[in-house]
């Protein structure tokens, strides 16, 4: 991104309008006591806001529809567009065409036909939302490591729309296949009898001490934490190696995006649940709050969530703080800036006052009727709104 | 580069990122040191009443239609004919014979809580002295609401609450009463004019000898923070818990009174809500707890309220010592539309002894 403006000051006002934006909008959607539309159920919300992140994703970054130029209409548009496929695929796609015609649990009136135990509108919607949420989470997993390292390859050179649908075709095919493996044995066994003819049992319950895919949501969000880092505030290292320009990549670059995600990922969670056992003890099977391995999972993805936050504002708003000619210098300095504001977003959101009020939650850490993803990929989603489409008009022109 | 050797590349080194090892927990935390809570022969519960609400469905409509399970249940203008409450009479024999009698939660409905108490002579327990103690577990309003209905019999009664209440909680205890969108949801014309202990989680609140409250500072449904439990040590059987809703997990509890309680770690058993399948749904997470509590090897377990009757029945069948309630709760003016023949809950009327 250009920018011709005085950077920091022009962030710095972005970023308090960003704050104000931020407040609205979760005070209109998502705030479970003093909102107006109370969405954040918490399931419901959660999965709202992710499916809108990944709609943003699939405008700007698989597609290439984002305002680059400084066009105000073009900026509108993508924005637009995003909200409408954002509409199009939760409340057509998921809720009228996949889950009535095809896989029950993504539609919550499917569910509730279904009569089984439990089934009515709360129980069917959150269920429905974890499934929507899960397979969201896999898009947006498989999405970020294709741009991060394959990035048009191998469709170089072509039309943006062909190489938008392929990019999209081929995320999208292997997004089903990790939602297939680390997700769909998870919705399965929430329903009683378990789908175990539909699905196989959580098969990673021996080693996670719960069938819980936020398991895998943690690790996921970690390796994605790491991958936005090494883009966003590295230049592309070490992809552009493989690559050349930003927009090309190669298969080697595609296959170091995958392994750095895995195995970022679970060193990540590795350390944070090292962390977590620390302050909480070691967590056991059934479990609650910070006791239960499920929440640990879920909070290693939190965590992560919260350092993508805190990425985001250092480099959208602040243009990456730091520039010296040493890139490693750069990477250090950057990355420990990038964990201090991101522990700084921890504190507020768990903080005794400040963070309550802002995000209108009871104080307190575990409760399964509350995560901070919803409001970290609202967030998350808001700063993207703003440096895909309109940072440019605003500040780059 | 060429689609054909990009595709040829990609599949030849697919296999080989796939199987990325998972790690085990690495740490052990730190010991703290335990409390002494003493010992006592014997406790007898008598549930007199589990039936929070009546109508499932209906409590389930009040809280979706008003925003969900994080709302505040001061905004939400509950369906009073589907108001009941949740009660219970703890009576701990100590070793020298004596007999104390402690009351917990004070229910919802006034209507309802009137007959309950005059059914189980708990009005004169109450005017004599007998009970001069109230636990109340947590602040939500089937535990709660009905404050007046044991403040006419004593405003003056000892009571134990989380330090974590709301001022509107404080209204209806010193008098008063809450609306929500227009419509009176609870009252209270006795000021209570006793001591209110409220409790953190910083300490064990020891009641008699091996009976103590231990507070949890968790955030919990409907916008209420906090809940205290009743820990029981029976000599020569081990640790009971009696809880309200149990919202910080029953192993939670278990595991606190390992770490905690001189003794705690022998667990014999349990009684109140657990707070599991509140809305009658699953969830893997229910199959854990079925899991993780047979680890902790409890003799007698009695649960009713919020537990849910399909984990209790689940549990059950997986070989849990879930104790079997009677049909006494038949002989209640209103039952409870979950209840069914298996009897897995402990209803109202019933009594077990630890």
């Amino acid at each position: 991104m250009t920018t011709t403006k005085n950077t920091y000051l022009y962030g710095l006002i972005a970023f308090i309008v960003m704050i104000v934006i931020n407040f609205a909008l979760w005070r209109l959607f998502f705030a479970p006591s003093h909102g107006v539309f109370k969405l954040f159920t918490p399931m419901y919300g959660l999965s709202l806001a992710a499916c809108y992140f990944y709609s943003i994703i699939l405008v700007a970054d698989i597609f290439g529809y984002k305002n680059e130029t400084g066009s105000i209409g073009k900026g509108v548009g993508a924005f637009i567009s995003s909200i409408v496929v954002f509409y199009v695929l939760y409340y057509v796609f998921f809720w009228n065409v996949l889950g009535q015609f095809g896989v029950t649990y993504f539609s919550p009136q499917a569910l509730i036909a279904t009569g089984g135990t439990g089934l009515e509108i709360w129980n069917a919607r959150e269920n429905s939302s974890l499934a929507i949420l899960y397979m969201v989470t896999a898009l947006i997993f498989i999405s970020t490591i294709w741009n991060a390292g394959f990035g048009n390859a191998p469709w170089d050179g072509l039309k943006q729309s062909t190489i938008g649908f392929s990019k999209f075709f081929a995320t999208a095919f292997f997004a089903v296949i990790v939602y297939a493996i680390f997700f769909h044995p998870n919705i399965t066994a929430l329903f009683l009898p378990k789908q175990i003819f539909a699905g196989v049992l959580p098969w990673w319950e021996g080693t996670a001490m719960t069938a819980s895919s936020f398991y895998h949501l943690g690790w996921m969000f970690a390796g994605m934490f790491f991958l936005m880092f090494l883009v966003d505030c590295m230049d592309g290292f070490p992809f552009q190696l493989f690559g050349g320009d930003d927009t090309s990549g190669s298969w080697i670059g595609g296959v170091v995006a995958l392994v750095i995600a895995v195995v970022g990922g679970f060193i990540f969670m590795y350390i944070a649940e090292a962390i977590m056992n620390y302050y909480w003890y070691e967590p056991f099977t059934g479990g609650n709050y910070t006791d239960d391995p499920r929440f640990r999972h879920l909070h290693t993805a939190e965590i992560a969530a919260f350092f993508m936050l805190a990425l985001l504002i250092v480099k959208v708003f602040f243009n990456n703080v730091f520039h010296p000619a040493n890139k490693w210098l750069a990477a250090i300095v950057r990355f420990v800036v990038v964990v201090a504001v991101g522990l700084l977003v921890y504190w507020f959101y768990y903080s005794e006052v400040p963070g309550p009020v802002f995000v209108d939650r009871v104080p307190g850490i575990g409760n399964t009727d509350d995560t901070s993803l919803c409001w970290t990929i609202m967030s998350l989603a808001l700063i993207m709104v703003y440096d895909k489409f309109f940072k440019a008009s605003l500040i780059g022109k | 580069m060429k689609r054909r050797n990009f595709l040829k590349a990609m599949g030849a080194t697919a296999a080989g990122v796939g199987a990325a090892a998972t790690i085990g927990a690495p740490t052990k935390a730190f010991a703290r040191s335990k409390t002494d809570i003493g010992e006592c022969k014997s406790l007898k519960i008598t549930v007199l009443t589990e039936t929070s609400w009546f109508d499932n469905a209906q409590f389930k409509k009040d809280i979706v239609d008003n925003g969900g399970a994080s709302t505040n249940q001061y905004d939400i203008p509950w369906d009073p004919k589907n108001a009941g409450g949740y009660s219970t009479l703890l009576e701990i024999e100590q070793l020298d014979g004596t007999v104390n009698k402690l009351l917990m939660d004070t229910g919802w409905s006034n209507e309802w809580m009137d007959y309950v108490y005059d059914r189980h002579g708990i009005d004169k327990m109450i005017e004599s002295g007998e009970i001069d103690t109230m636990v109340l577990t947590h602040w939500h309003l089937d535990h709660f609401w009905g404050i007046e209905s044991t403040l006419k019999h004593n405003d003056k009664i000892k009571m134990y609450g989380p330090a974590t209440m709301y001022p509107e909680d404080e209204k209806l205890l010193y008098g008063g009463k809450n609306e929500a969108k227009g419509v009176v949801i609870n009252k209270n014309d006795v000021p209570f004019k006793g001591e209110l202990v409220k409790t953190t989680p910083k300490e064990f609140y020891k009641l008699y000898p091996g009976v103590a409250i231990k507070e949890f500072d968790v955030p919990i449904l409907l916008r209420v923070r906090g809940e205290n439990v009743v820990y029981v040590n029976v000599k020569g059987k081990g640790i009971v818990t009696v809880t309200g809703c149990c919202h910080p997990g029953l192993l939670t509890l278990y595991s606190t009174a390992r770490r905690q309680i001189k003794g705690g770690d022998k667990i014999y058993g349990c009684y109140g809500g657990l707070h599991i399948s509140l809305f009658e749904n699953w969830d893997p997470k229910m199959d854990d707890i079925i899991k993780g509590a047979k680890a902790f090897n409890p003799k007698k377990m009695g649960c009713n309220h919020c537990t849910g009757w399909v984990w209790a029945e689940n549990a059950a069948k997986a070989g849990l010592p879930i104790v079997k309630g009677t049909n006494e709760y038949k002989t209640y003016p209103r039952q409870s539309s979950v209840a069914k023949d298996t009897n897995v809950f402990l209803t109202n009327g019933d009594t077990v002894i630890f």
